[in-house]
């Protein structure tokens, strides 16, 4: 296997893998979030901003990921 | 009867178009690289100052635009401000109230007046700046329509993110002086070599805090951006109007989510920021 | 490379406080009175409301209270003239029957007053009339002493008392 090659193998890896954690852990805070609104919607304000919290900082994960496949594909 | 024979006609005649579609050729295959959407082309040289080039390029052009609308929306709302609110009034007011509310009131305990023209202030400067990269402007390569937005640069995000970064240690340094705040990123119970070692780990996390402030930004409006043009031009490189037409039903799908994450990443950025400059300004101890 | 990334920094460092002053100094100090002036007004105009309901409730309760007093006032007057009339009925009819009694108890007396003096009188006659018959009976064949003791006898036989209280009854 060549460098190109294997760079864009690793890319596309790193990403697939780099995305799985962030997608389980995302339904995980949704659904626990959606499941607190439904216990308690007087308190949704509140719930659905630390939610929005939760999922800027859950993200993030699968956009470092991003970042690595686009150094592995552009830069490296 | 006849209704029927009306929708049979209609089908065939879409069949039979789809058909034409499929079989025609499509236009000549066009290279087409994403990543040479994000290239920043200098559009008007300038001399630069030691190591800062201050030519005007795509992305310097979007955060004046940017910068203009929320100039002549502020003015705008300035001239016309009446107490009872016409729709755009009433509109601004919801989403100051948002930021006044739902951004500022609902995660900072103190310092609410001090700090949020700055969050009030990032969060229309992101959201504007998102927003406006969904708009095709005349930016790109020989004055063509193109998708950018200046937040889909790393660097722009990282300024936003350093002034973020800079303004939480300020508030917490002058809140509690400068030793009580460094001081107060570990817990005074802890013994001192854990204590000196929870001071580094959370010297560290403040630097990821930039980092991912930025990146998270700048990823999301670069991603959907690249996704974008991938779809775009996935028509060109398949030669085939069929699928140009299915990769165009789905882009707009892909383009209405963009709306709703350049809302939504604006609203994590202002959030994220206050989140910090709160907690430094109500250090646990 | 470089040299770009650190300009746009300063663009965007530039832009960014740039937007971030003219909102500040423009758009959220008016936004923000406007609506710090709308909730005054609200609070105002619901503070206003209060007032009036209070007003409202506060005369309300006053003239049922007037109401309740009048209704009280107009039974007691109403008990009073019931009472009244109820006396002045009591009292004529105590008067008119003190009357009655008296009228009878006169007319009582009168009857026996008359009936004495008509047996009295009968007496009398009686007494004379046995006189004279005993007289042309017996012309002088008694003495006048006797004659009279006679009849004496002979009334006292005679039974007045009867006669008295059968009028009476």
């Amino acid at each position: 296997m060549d460098a190109e090659s294997a760079k864009l193998l690793a890319a596309g890896i790193s990403m697939g893998v780099g995305s799985l954690g962030p997608a389980l852990g995302l339904g995980m805070l949704i659904s626990k979030a959606l499941e607190s609104i439904a216990r308690q919607p007087e308190v949704s304000g509140d719930i659905r901003t630390n939610m929005f919290i939760g999922i800027g900082v859950t993200e993030a994960v699968a956009l470092y990921a991003f970042v690595i496949a686009l150094i592995l594909i552009f830069v490296a | 009867m006849n209704r029927r024979l009306v929708l049979v006609a209609y089908l065939l005649v879409g069949l039979v178009a789809l058909a034409v579609l499929a079989i025609i050729p499509g236009g000549e295959r066009e290279e087409f690289d994403v990543a040479h959407e994000f290239e920043l082309q200098p559009i008007v040289e300038l001399p630069s100052i030691g190591p800062v080039d201050l030519s005007i390029n795509k992305a310097v052009v979007y955060l004046w635009v940017t910068t203009a609308i929320l100039v002549v929306l502020a003015v705008v709302i300035a001239r016309s401000i009446k107490p009872v609110p016409s729709r755009f009034q009433y509109m601004m007011e919801t989403i100051y109230d948002l930021a006044r509310n739902g951004i500022v009131g609902s995660v900072m305990k103190s310092g609410q007046v001090t700090w949020f023209p700055y969050i009030a202030g990032a969060f229309f400067f992101v959201l504007v700046s998102n927003l406006i990269g969904l708009v095709p402007l005349p930016f790109a390569e020989h004055n063509q329509f193109g998708f950018y937005a200046a937040t889909a640069n790393l660097y722009v995000t990282l300024a936003l993110a350093l002034c973020t970064f800079l303004f939480t240690h300020y508030a917490g340094i002058r809140k509690n002086g400068f030793f009580r705040y460094f001081a107060g990123w570990a817990p005074s119970s802890a013994p001192p070599v854990l204590r000196q070692l929870i001071l580094v780990i959370h010297a560290v996390s403040e630097a990821f805090r930039l980092v991912s402030l930025s990146v998270r930004l700048f990823a999301n409006m670069l991603a959907g951006h690249a996704i974008l043009g991938v779809f775009f031009a996935m028509a060109l490189i398949f030669q085939s109007y069929l699928a140009a037409l299915a990769l165009q039903m789905g882009s707009v799908l892909i383009y209405l989510f963009e709306i709703f994450v350049a809302f939504i990443q604006a609203f994590i950025f202002a959030i994220l920021s206050a989140v910090y400059i709160g907690g430094a300004l109500d250090q646990e101890h | 490379m470089l040299n770009t990334e650190w300009g746009l920094m300063v663009w965007t460092l530039i832009t960014f406080g740039l937007a971030v002053f003219v909102l500040w100094k423009y758009a959220f100090g008016p936004l923000q009175r406007v609506i710090d002036e709308r909730r005054a007004r609200i609070q105002e105009s619901m503070d206003s409301a209060e007032e009036t309901r209070a007003e409202a409730q506060r005369l309300l309760d006053e003239y049922k209270q007037t109401l309740a007093q009048v209704r009280g006032e107009a039974e007691a007057i109403l008990e009073r003239s019931r009472a009244s009339g109820e006396a002045a009925k009591a009292e004529i009819l105590a008067a008119s029957r003190d009357q009655a009694e008296r009228l009878v108890t006169r007319a009582h007396e009168q009857i026996e007053r008359e009936t004495r003096a008509a047996v009295q009188d009968l007496k009398a006659q009686v007494a004379d009339l046995t006189l004279l018959a005993t007289e042309k009976v017996a012309a002088s064949s008694l003495s006048e002493a006797d004659q009279r003791r006679l009849i004496d006898e002979a009334l006292a036989d005679l039974d007045f008392d009867k006669l008295t209280t059968e009028s009476n009854g």
